[in-house]
């Protein structure tokens, strides 16, 4: 807008610049055609040959003067085409000749150019003819040695001078070269038709006008540039107006201002239609803001809001605010509820790890009785033999069954023993170094007599390299209870059954493989086989949280747990568990 | 009178051959079902009794059971176990008389009178 301005500005005065040097030419122009004319008249009452025979003529009043005088003046016409009549006026306003006989008699003694006409040459006595064509009358003295003789008056046509003010070049098309006089009457006039009123010649300005026009500006013989003046029509123009001290004439050049800024209009067009464009853009981007982002706000809100009430206990308070605002507060208290729902969640994990534990424990008991009534049954039978060798007195006998009888409570107090420890709540231990192989060790004393009974051969590849690690060893005993546990399951039916577990070292974590040669797992269900409660056992032997419980407790532990199974060629479970970084240290 | 003895554990059957010899009983004794049914296979009519725990290593002692009962239908059973609830199950097994439960830890003279009551 600011390079608007200034170059409106620069174009205004290079415009007034241009129609003042118009206006310039133009009033020279005019000064110069008005002063031919009078030459023309003088050239003619200047003739001797005239002014002779008109003196001769007041003498003698003979015919043959007027008769000298009329062909003198036909001549003079003749050779001035637009001068149309020639006439000579006598001393008492009379026409005494004239080279048209209508006009022979007539009584011009109260005109101006007869009044005016005996002492000076001057060519401004404008008037319409009939056809309202615009004509003037040329008048000047006749004078013979100082003797006034009469008035010679020329009627003349002003087309030089009218198409002179019509010669629009350099005026575009709104642009007009305006003459102007103040009349007799004191009335400011028109001289010549205008381009937007032809009939306006010796018209009166329009008193609307009148004010601003440039037109009194320049009566006021003032000669000056302005660029916010009102013609004649009210239209905005911009002005250079000139005085002629000889004619005693006002001109005005002048182009409308809407054509002088076309072509700045045109940039400021341009403007107000890229700011349209740029509000339209803007109009359009707020809306595509309020469609595609205030409304997935406000409905991210709301659905905040609405899993708040479902699913946190929360209740949400409704504030009228802005939808980011209130974004913001819903997310807040969503936030709120989820760190609650998130605790609450960790809580009933801890809880279901024990009773998946105690469920186990339940799964286990009939092995469990078994590997208990074994020591039981030995110690019974012992007792039995002890007393029938007492009774026999043979001491050595009966000392040996005793012996065997203390070694059968060793083992079922070992099984009872880890039956506690595995019982206990695993989350409330802490965590300390152990040995990988020891695990695995401790995970087989309920489990090795099963294994065994099933016909399942075990096979044991531990690494013999491996350094302690720092977890829960309770925790990782369960879940090796529970793959070997699962792979016990998963061999019931097959032909081979063969449980191999490995340990290893892999980088910086320790792994677990309980491998079974079972029917293996269909991937459909290698996906879901960490969901809690899925199970593939029948119902009332598997609770399904089983593997969900590792999971969990292989995450507490920044570890892992992983399956690769081909159907029909069996199963590997992997654990990989971080070895504590300062025992490597 | 031929007996079979089958359990996993070879201590108890050291000491069930033992006491059971100190009665006059000829003791074979098998630790997996698979040996012991090649035992019966031999002669069908040897043995008078088999005893057996209810929990083998390869077959359990019903998979002997059925297998013994498709060539002798008469040879009593007595089945050792440590879990009451599969009582009922044993003893649904077979006609009375032909099949026996002894609940885990029971003493060497309980099975002696067992054998007594149910051998032929």
């Amino acid at each position: 807008m600011i390079s608007y301005v200034s170059f409106k500005s620069s174009l205004t005065s290079e415009i007034l610049q241009h129609l003042d040097s118009v206006a310039s030419i133009q009033k020279s122009r005019i000064e110069a055609i008005i002063e031919q004319n009078l030459e023309r008249l003088l050239l003619i009452s200047s003739r001797t040959q005239l002014r002779i025979t008109l003196n001769r003529f007041h003498h003698e009043a003979d015919q043959d003067a007027l008769q000298k005088m009329t062909i003198i003046l036909r001549d003079a016409q003749k050779s001035i085409p637009s001068f149309e009549e020639i006439s000579i006026i006598d001393p008492k306003g009379i026409v005494l000749v004239s080279t048209d006989e209508g006009f022979i008699g007539k009584n011009f003694v109260s005109r101006s150019f007869f009044i005016k006409g005996q002492i000076e040459n001057k060519a401004d006595y404008f008037f319409l003819d009939d056809e309202k064509n615009l004509k003037t009358y040329f008048s000047g003295p006749l004078q013979l040695n100082g003797v006034f003789l009469g008035v010679l008056l020329v009627s003349s046509n002003v087309d030089n001078l009218i198409s002179a003010i019509q010669d629009y070049s350099g005026l575009g098309k709104t642009g007009e070269t305006v003459l102007g006089k103040v009349d007799e009457a004191g009335e400011v006039i028109f001289l010549a038709p205008l381009r937007f009123n032809p009939g306006a010649a010796l018209q009166k300005l329009p008193l609307t006008a009148a004010v601003f026009t440039p037109m009194l500006q320049a009566l006021n013989r003032k000669e000056r540039l302005i660029d916010d003046a009102i013609d004649y029509r009210g239209a905005p123009v911009l002005a250079a107006i000139k005085y002629s001290d000889s004619l005693k004439w006002g001109l005005v050049v002048k182009l409308d201002q809407s054509e002088a800024y076309a072509p700045i209009d045109t940039l400021r067009n341009e403007l107000f239609g890229l700011m349209f464009i740029f509000l339209v853009a803007v109009i359009f981007i707020a809306s595509y803001f309020a469609k595609h982002i205030v409304s997935p706000i406000s409905k991210i809100t709301d659905r905040a809001r609405a899993i708040t009430d479902q699913f946190l206990s929360e209740k949400t308070i409704d504030i009228e605010q802005n939808e980011v605002k209130s974004l913001e507060h819903s997310f807040e208290q969503m936030t709120q509820g989820l760190l609650k729902a998130n605790q609450k969640l960790k809580d009933t994990q801890a809880q279901l790890i024990q009773s998946e534990k105690l469920a186990s424990l339940g799964e286990l008991s009939t092995g469990v009785a078994h590997e208990l009534n074994q020591p039981l049954q030995i110690i019974k039978m012992c007792v039995d033999l002890g007393q029938i060798h007492l009774e026999r007195e043979d001491l050595d006998k009966a000392g040996s069954h005793l012996q065997q009888i203390n070694t059968q409570v060793d083992r079922a107090a070992e099984i009872i023993q880890h039956l506690k420890i595995f019982g206990r709540d695993a989350s409330l231990q802490k965590r300390e170094k152990v040995s990988p192989n020891q695990i695995v060790h401790s995970s087989l004393i309920m489990l090795r007599g099963q294994l065994e009974h099933q016909g399942i051969l075990l096979e044991l590849a531990l690494s013999g390299d491996l350094p302690l690690f720092e977890v829960n060893p309770l925790e990782i005993e369960q879940v090796l209870v529970n793959l070997i546990t699962n792979a016990r399951d998963a061999l019931e039916s097959s032909q081979e059954k063969k449980i191999i577990i490995r340990t290893a070292r892999k980088y910086q974590y320790i792994i677990f493989e309980v491998e079974d040669s079972g029917s293996g797992i269909l991937t459909a269900v290698r996906e879901k086989v960490f969901d809690p409660f899925f199970t593939t056992k029948p119902v009332g032997k598997g609770t399904g949280l089983g593997l969900s419980i590792c999971y969990g407790i292989l995450k507490d532990h920044q570890g892992t747990i992983s399956v690769r199974s081909e159907y029909g060629k069996g199963a590997v479970f992997t654990l990989s568990l971080p070895i504590d970084s300062e025992e490597e240290a | 009178m031929n007996v079979l003895v089958i359990d996993d554990e070879a201590q108890i059957l050291e000491m069930i051959a033992y006491f059971l010899g100190t009665k006059e009983l000829q003791v074979k004794t098998a630790r997996t079902g698979e040996a012991a049914f090649s035992l019966f296979d031999k002669d069908p009519d040897f043995f008078q009794v088999i005893v057996t725990d209810v929990r083998l290593p390869d077959i359990d002692g019903i998979a002997l059971y059925k297998r013994i009962r498709k060539q002798n239908v008469t040879l009593p059973f007595i089945f050792m176990s440590g879990h009451l609830d599969q009582e009922e199950a044993i003893q649904a097994l077979g006609k009375a008389g032909s099949v026996a439960f002894l609940l885990k830890p029971f003493s060497l003279n309980a099975l002696y009178v067992t054998i007594q009551k149910y051998a032929k």
